[in-house]
């Protein structure tokens, strides 16, 4: 096991392998190259295809979320610190072509995890001006909403989109599935793992704490201009946090 | 291969059938689309598969529904008996009638549109 900075070290270990790739090797990795480019571009576009579903809907998709952040991402130094569970579309629909675009998850999914680390991620990129971007699990950051006043009270630069499905909603998946295989039925599932009644107003928490909020964020052509109103924060230095109310997954 | 791929798998085989083949879409038992969808929010299937059919992921893919290829008796058999982790439904719990009106709002979504027309997804 070589255990180092992945962004400081892997550009010279790939030039070092390179180095060392046999010239009669080369056109194999070419041609698997080319077989694996042409894969991925299916891919996307299959991705692409499938995200148009629900495209104008209310709870917004994480599909159309991903999509509006991206948008107006795309062109800057931008850096992925932090995700959602099962939040796929990034990875399907976003160009990850330098180390610093994702910086991976925790490995065991612990709920409170993704806020803090994200920001630190956020902290480290801070020097460097990179937009730091995380989507945020409501039920995360229910775990650790101080947080927001750290990330404020340093002055730490970071986009939070927050993917509001108002429950800590694997675990509400996750009950389902267990109700049902002990056959209890699945009506209570809700119980302890959906965040309603109230509803949290994660704008108003984030403006509490100093942090520029914007949302809830409900009907999705509403997404664009406060991302843009968002993004314009966290380039003047300061973090932000948008509220958008999604469908489950 | 899962028994889910399996029934996937052979979904998409009849899909691609004569007009004679036997299971497909417009052979489901009558349905009704509204009483689908209430049953689709009340009992839970939009946790995994998403309002608008989209589908999602648990601990694996949660399928897209909307205008699915499956076949109504290989979507039934995923209810009453599914593969993976989704919850099991009984017919104590639900009816027949209720997988076929489930069944009638999955294939009545719009499903997908075409990616071309939205400017954000071809930049």
């Amino acid at each position: 096991m070589i255990a180092g900075d992945g962004e400081a070290s892997l550009p010279a270990l790939i030039e070092a392998v390179k180095r060392l790739v046999d010239p009669a090797r080369q056109s194999a990795y070419e041609a698997r190259g080319k077989k694996l480019g042409a894969a991925r571009l299916a891919m996307v576009e299959r991705a692409k295809s499938d995200a148009t579903i629900g495209w104008d809907a209310s709870p917004i998709t994480t599909a159309r979320m991903c999509a509006e952040v991206y948008a107006q991402i795309r062109n800057e130094d931008w850096s992925l610190v932090g995700n959602a569970i099962r939040n796929t579309w990034p990875h399907k629909l976003w160009n990850f072509d330098q180390a610093h675009r994702w910086n991976g998850g925790s490995g065991g999914a612990g709920v409170g995890y993704n806020a803090p680390a994200s920001l630190g991620a956020a902290l480290a990129n801070k020097r460097h001006g990179r937009l730091t971007v995380a989507f945020q699990g409501d039920g995360d950051l229910m775990m650790v909403p101080n947080t927001l006043w750290t990330a404020a009270h340093h002055r730490i630069p970071i986009l939070y989109v927050v993917h509001n499905n108002r429950a800590y909603h694997q675990e509400y998946m996750y009950l389902q599935a267990m109700a049902a295989r002990l056959g209890r039925g699945i009506e209570n599932a809700h119980i302890g793992t959906t965040i309603t009644d109230p509803n949290v107003d994660y704008a108003t928490v984030a403006r509490g704490f100093g942090v520029h909020g914007e949302g809830p964020v409900v009907d999705p052509k509403d997404l664009a201009p406060a991302l843009t109103r968002a993004i314009a924060a966290v380039k003047s230095g300061q973090p932000a946090l948008v509220d958008v109310v999604t469908d489950p997954r | 291969m899962t028994r889910f791929h399996l029934v996937a798998a052979a979904a998409l085989l009849l899909g691609a059938g004569s007009l004679a083949t036997p299971g497909r879409a417009q052979d489901a038992p009558s349905g009704d689309a509204a009483k689908g969808k209430r049953i689709y929010l009340a009992d839970g299937c939009f946790v995994c598969h998403g309002r608008s059919g989209q589908g999602g992921a648990y601990n694996g893919p949660s399928p897209l529904l909307a205008k699915t290829p499956m076949p109504f008796d290989g979507f039934k058999g995923q209810v009453r008996a599914p593969s993976n982790d989704m919850p099991a439904y009984s017919e104590a719990v639900m009816s027949d009638q209720d997988i076929a009106d489930i069944y009638a709002f999955v294939q009545s979504l719009p499903g997908r549109g075409n990616a071309k027309d939205i400017a954000i997804l071809n930049d």
